[in-house]
This record gives C-alpha cells, structure tokens and sequence, in this order.
C-alpha cells in the first residue's frame, strides 16, 4: 500500500445523484430534472420555498410531500421531510426520509460516481463486499507498478 | 488481471470514503487518486503515507490532512 485517504463527500454531480436514487427503488422517469430549479410541494400542498433541480413528486414518495435537490455552490443540497409518516393510518408503513436514509443515499452517490470515474477513465472496476461487509469498488491503474509487488502469506 | 499491477480499493463506509493505493512507489498513487477525490467532492482529507509512497523520489512527508 501507498497511501490511504479518508475523506467525506459532497453530492457535485447530478447523474450520481440520479443513479444514487435508483440504486435507492426510484426509476428514472420517476426523477425530474431541471435546468432552473421548481417549488418542491410539501405536506398540506404547500410550497414552502424550498425549491429542487432535481425533484421525486410525492406520488413516488410514499409520503405526503415532495422530496428534491437544490444545486447551490457547486452541491446538491437536500430538502428531504424527515418525519416519519409510517405509523399514519393514510400512510402505513411509507418510507422514513431520516438520517439512515440520507447517509445511505450518501453511501450509493459515492458508489456510483467512484464507478462512473472509473469507467470514463477506462478502467476495469469490480464490486466487492470486504470482511466487514462494507462495499468495495477496486480498480486496476494504468500507471505500471516499478518492480514487482511482494506478496506475503 | 495481473496481481502486479498498481490497484486502487475505494471502501465505502456510511458516508465516508476509504481510497487506498497498492502497488505504487513515490507519487505515483497520490496522482493515481487525486482525480477521483475531485470527483467526489472531497474538501478535505485525512491522509496516511505508507513506506512504498517514500520509495523512489518522492519528498518526505508527514501524514497529514489536506484541502482538496
């Protein structure tokens, strides 16, 4: 090994972000995406003056309101209603936008946008799962290694 | 698949990436990554320098954490 990085991310990139929420049980016509950003509709139908460039109506939410991105200084900022809905009799067991579900959204966006690096790079990229069951995605460098790697047993 | 070949194992934990480099000597795995850690809009990042990376002509460093 070389060196090791250990860093957190910030959501640049919108076709991460739509592959995150697909890999999330959303399809891609169930995403608008827009150049201008457009009001996200929250509970009661209200706009709030939160408004996403990248919005999932409330019809694909499972919950009584909108959720969606807003790109603001180079990021993808959320306005996601976190409150849990699931116990509601009108949404029985609806989806919880919580923290769990962000970090998870999170997770998915540095998966795929690590894949698509790799793949606009010409690199063969693998997806693993390592010992702790955390995903992994290895990929081989064009750059040759200057002497052979040792290998210890 | 050439188990000599310089190889990069991106780690995804909860919220946090893990990237490490196998295989490369000097500076070599600092260029090798710098372009993802920009597409993953890292801003900073705690770094740890193994022995290979002081291989070959690469200055010594500390480890340290660095703005992206």
């Amino acid at each position: 090994m070389s060196h090791l990085d250990e860093a957190k991310t910030t959501m640049t990139s919108k076709e991460g972000l739509i592959r995150a929420l697909i890999a999330l049980g959303f399809t891609r016509n169930q995403i608008e995406i827009h150049d201008k950003a457009q009001d996200i509709i929250g509970y009661h139908n209200t706009e709030d003056g939160k408004v996403g460039h990248v919005i999932i109506r409330r019809q694909h939410t499972r919950i009584p309101s909108d959720i969606g991105w807003e790109m603001k200084d180079g990021n993808y900022v959320g306005h996601v209603d976190a409150h849990d809905y699931s116990t509601w009799r009108d949404h029985m067991g609806a989806t919880v936008y919580d923290r769990k579900w962000s970090v998870n959204l999170v997770r998915n966006y540095n998966i795929e946008t690590t894949k698509m690096h790799f793949e606009a790079k010409g690199l063969k990229a693998r997806v693993v799962t390592d010992a702790k069951g955390r995903t992994q995605v290895r990929a081989y460098s064009p750059v040759k290694a200057k002497q052979p790697l040792r290998v210890s047993i | 698949m050439n188990k000599n070949e310089p190889e990069i194992v991106v780690t995804f934990d909860e919220d946090k990436v893990l990237v490490e480099t196998i295989g490369f000597e000097g500076t070599d795995c600092i260029k090798a990554t710098a372009d993802l850690l920009k597409a993953l809009g890292t801003k900073e990042v705690k770094r740890t320098l193994k022995p290979e990376y002081h291989k070959g002509n690469a200055p010594k460093q500390k480890n340290e954490r660095i703005k992206t």
